[in-house]
């Protein structure tokens, strides 16, 4: 009795490890479910006429920035996200703003002195600053070709993690 | 050949354990015993996983639970000797104003990322009225440095620092 006892104690603890296994291998059973999918948007263009619209651009890696003109790693961070976006615009990626808690006009300046060339809209009345649960800024989302989350960074990204996090995104297409 | 289980726990004598409190019987499976044990747990493992794929997929997490939040300690940037003397300068300008209006500031020390200011206990009515005149010193000496925050925390410390982000104050929901 105490024999089979222990046996199914062994091929309880090797289940056990073989679904331990699978977890760690697969990320987004860590999370308990596949990974979040980006809620799309369509906000008033700072830098261009009309709207920044994300499902527009569906099927392309999306780094999604959100920002404002009085925060100062905002201000620090927006020259290495214009270097990024130069980088990385032939490889089906795409750079976009999202201004929050901001006056427009602030905005324009700040992205006209940095020579933001990339898409940036401005967010009224919070509505895309809730739907990412934004908490600081800046705080940068990167978004796969099939509309999911692949990584969020609170506070300003160094170029390294960018790099590597929109390489995998790209590589899941 | 013998073998054992080395997750077992050892199990003690029949019979008592007295004068011999530190011997214990190792009781040992045999190898093809364990083997099918390990053999059905990981089978049935795989099985599980193969059922939960075949299953309906997923449902994606909410994006609320994959964002990660910066809390107010993790929100300082590690500062240069240079950094730390200017950001003193700024704070010994304030203490100076404070104690010129009254309130009892002890003189700025430094932290391993922030400048701080000790403050002695008040009451909650009195750090309020406190806070607004402190506020009125920090306009008067032309605000924080560049890329520097200035905050009364409730430890009744102001701390002096350079912040990673601008947390942001949560936006109630719409009723």
């Amino acid at each position: 009795m105490i024999g089979l006892a222990r046996q199914l104690a062994l091929a309880l603890v090797t289940f056990l490890v073989v679904l331990l296994g699978w977890r760690v291998a697969h990320p987004a059973a860590r999370l308990g479910g596949r990974a979040p999918e980006a809620p799309t948007f369509s906000i008033t263009a700072l830098n261009a006429s009309g709207h920044v619209d994300l499902s527009s651009y569906a099927g392309r890696v999306v780094v999604l920035n959100f920002w404002a003109s009085w925060c100062g790693p905002c201000r620090e961070e927006l020259p290495l996200l214009e270097r990024e976006w130069r980088r990385w615009r032939g490889d089906v990626v795409t750079f976009v703003g999202v201004d929050v808690r901001d006056a427009t006009g602030d905005a324009k300046k700040v992205i006209a002195a940095a020579g933001i060339t990339y898409p940036v809209g401005h967010d009224h009345a919070y509505t895309v600053e809730r739907l990412y649960s934004v908490g600081a800024l800046p705080e940068t989302f990167v978004i796969r070709p099939d509309g999911h989350v692949a990584a969020q960074f609170a506070g300003a990204v160094d170029a390294g993690r960018l790099g590597a996090a929109i390489a995998r995104a790209l590589g899941e297409r | 050949m013998e073998w054992y289980l080395p997750l077992r726990a050892p199990v003690p004598l029949r019979g008592g354990t007295r004068g011999r409190a530190n011997e214990y019987e190792i009781r040992m499976i045999r190898p093809p015993a364990a083997a099918l044990s390990v053999l059905l747990g990981a089978g049935a493992g795989a099985a599980a996983l193969a059922l939960g794929a075949g299953a309906t997929p997923p449902k994606p997490v909410p994006l609320s639970r994959f964002v990660s939040r910066l809390t107010p300690a993790e929100n300082k940037v590690a500062l240069s000797d240079a950094e730390l003397a200017a950001l003193r300068g700024w704070a010994r300008g304030v203490e100076a104003c404070m104690t010129k209006i009254g309130i009892r500031a002890g003189a700025p020390t430094v932290g391993h990322d922030e400048i701080l200011i000790a403050l002695p206990r008040v009451s909650k009515k009195e750090r309020l009225q406190r806070a607004e005149r402190s506020t009125r010193c920090v306009a008067s000496v032309g605000g924080p440095p560049a890329h520097a925050s200035f905050v009364i925390e409730h430890d009744g410390r102001i701390h002096l620092y350079r912040p990673r982000a601008c947390l942001l104050p949560v936006v109630p929901a719409k009723t």
